[in-house]
């Protein structure tokens, strides 16, 4: 699942939400923070392009390993299943979206507004 | 079991045994004249060896927390500690000129029986400071155990393998981005090339406590022990034995031939490259590190472009090959030309930028660092 197709998908499900939806910077940070704790996930786009200038997080985390090359590719460790390293809050929705993604090429709005519903909850 | 010694010899001895594992233990083993004293860790995968003069009568063993008796001699000076042990009292009573101690002890804990085997090995003999600095210049490039996820993933790569071929010593280590190797000096002596060395790295806080000990002890010879799964090491009388990680080293060789390409090397000033990597940092808490280094016509340049803008230094340089570019971690080129004290080092850039770049820090000493995209 480590694809950059994968990776797209998650930062366009975020954009959307959030362009959509009215967070505090605060509660989008957090989110922003829990998806790119993921390791499957590069998290550098997400801190480039906010949905508006105001929404730029105050704290940002260190760049994915994923820029890295790596001198021994085959000893990498590879990232767990999404499923299993997501927070709990997100992974229930995220992990549905990206499946969903996979096999068709628009995102659903009702999977979009589901992470935000959840987002608000915590 | 009663013993009495000198305090200043048990303080050094402790100080020898110290060992940064929490909760590790003490066993103290009193007869024929003198203590030996094992420090083990609380899993019983690591532990120390050694033996100070005591007048025993009778002899005995107990074991305690190793910091408490650390703390107890901690405020002697030159006097003369009688211990005492009853097993039905179940405490170590230390006495000394004005102060009296009970000191709880405990049964003694499991100890790995791999490490027995280590008995039966072969022994092998190094030059001990020239292993102890070659082992310290290169440590810094293994997985750190404060980074817990990568000791967890990534546990061979914790500590420094220890690797002989074709007569030649190294050690190396590596984190999986940046590999450091250095090779010690040949000797006179004849090189033992029977004794098996397991492909296997040796645990970061093993290394860090040789070092400890090549120092302390001024040691001009060290041996080691292996076997499959456990390494031995001993100097002047101290002994240290533990498990290896599990998991092979990978092949370095593999790197080293293939950083090794036709590309001409480039010499640079050492602090003049330091200096113009610390001078284009914008900010402290830069997450990125991410700097490109240039080669062109004469001169070298380092470049960031961060969130706080663009910065970039050049340094002279004699080189006439081809222009060549690629992005580096900062960190990881700041920390290796740090373990040299060389005026100038040699960097080789090959034409890919996802090529490696070989640096050789100083004679023996080679590095090699993996680009960013």
């Amino acid at each position: 699942m480590q694809t950059d197709f994968f990776t797209d998908r998650i930062i366009q499900l975020m954009r959307d939400v959030f362009a959509r939806e009215t967070l505090n910077p605060e509660r989008r940070t957090r989110i922003y923070a829990r998806v790119t704790s993921n390791p499957c996930v590069k998290g550098m786009e997400l801190w480039a392009t906010p949905a508006t200038p105001f929404d730029e997080p105050s704290v940002e985390l260190p760049v994915a390993e994923g820029d890295q090359l790596w001198l021994f590719p085959d000893i990498d460790v590879p990232s767990p299943p999404i499923g299993s390293t997501m927070s709990p809050l997100l992974q229930g929705y995220l992990a549905p979206c990206i499946q969903q993604a996979q096999s068709t090429t628009t995102l659903s709005e009702e999977r979009s507004n589901l992470i935000i519903e959840e987002s608000l909850l915590d | 079991m009663n013993f009495t010694c000198n305090v200043d010899i048990l303080k050094s001895a402790l100080e020898l045994l110290e060992v940064n594992e929490p909760g590790a233990h003490l066993s103290i083993t009193a007869g024929a004249a003198q203590l030996h004293l094992r420090c083990y860790s609380d899993d019983g995968n690591f532990r120390i060896d050694h033996a100070i003069p005591a007048r025993v009568d009778p002899p005995g063993k107990a074991t305690i927390p190793l910091d408490t008796l650390s703390r107890v001699s901690s405020h002697a000076v030159g006097e003369a500690l009688r211990f005492s042990h009853d097993e039905w009292h179940g405490c170590l009573d230390i006495e000394g000129d004005k102060h009296r101690h009970a000191v709880r002890t405990h049964a003694e804990k499991w100890q790995n029986p791999v490490l027995e085997e280590l008995t039966d090995a072969p022994g092998y003999e190094v030059q001990a400071q020239q292993f102890g600095r070659a082992l310290k210049s290169v440590l810094f490039a293994s997985v750190q155990l404060s980074d817990s996820d990568e000791a967890k993933n990534r546990p061979f790569l914790t500590g420094a393998l220890f690797h002989r071929q074709d007569g030649e010593e190294r050690i190396v280590t590596t984190d999986g981005r940046r590999m450091a190797m250095a090779t010690l000096p040949s000797t006179e002596r004849p090189v033992d090339t029977e004794t098996p060395v397991p492909m296997r790295a040796m645990p970061y806080a093993a290394c860090m406590k040789m070092i400890d000990l090549i120092e302390s002890l001024k040691s001009s010879v060290c041996s080691f022990r292996f076997t499959e799964n456990a390494v031995g090491f001993e100097a002047d009388g101290v002994s240290l034995s533990c498990l290896l990680p599990k998991g092979d080293f990978p092949d370095f060789r593999q790197v080293i031939e293939k950083a090794s390409g036709t590309s001409l090397g480039i010499n640079v000033n050492r602090e003049e490259l330091l200096w113009a990597l610390t001078a284009i940092r914008l900010g402290d808490d830069d997450p990125y590190n991410r700097t490109e280094f240039r080669v062109s016509g004469e001169q070298l340049t380092v470049e960031n472009s961060t969130r706080w803008g663009n910065s970039k230094a050049c340094i002279p340089i004699q080189y006439e090959g081809t222009d060549t570019a690629a992005a580096f971690d900062a960190r990881f080129i700041e920390e290796a030309l740090l373990q040299t004290d060389a005026a100038e080092v040699m960097f080789w850039m090959r034409p890919e930028p996802i090529d490696p770049m070989r640096l050789e820090l100083a004679q023996n000493f080679q590095y090699v660092v993996m680009p960013m995209k």
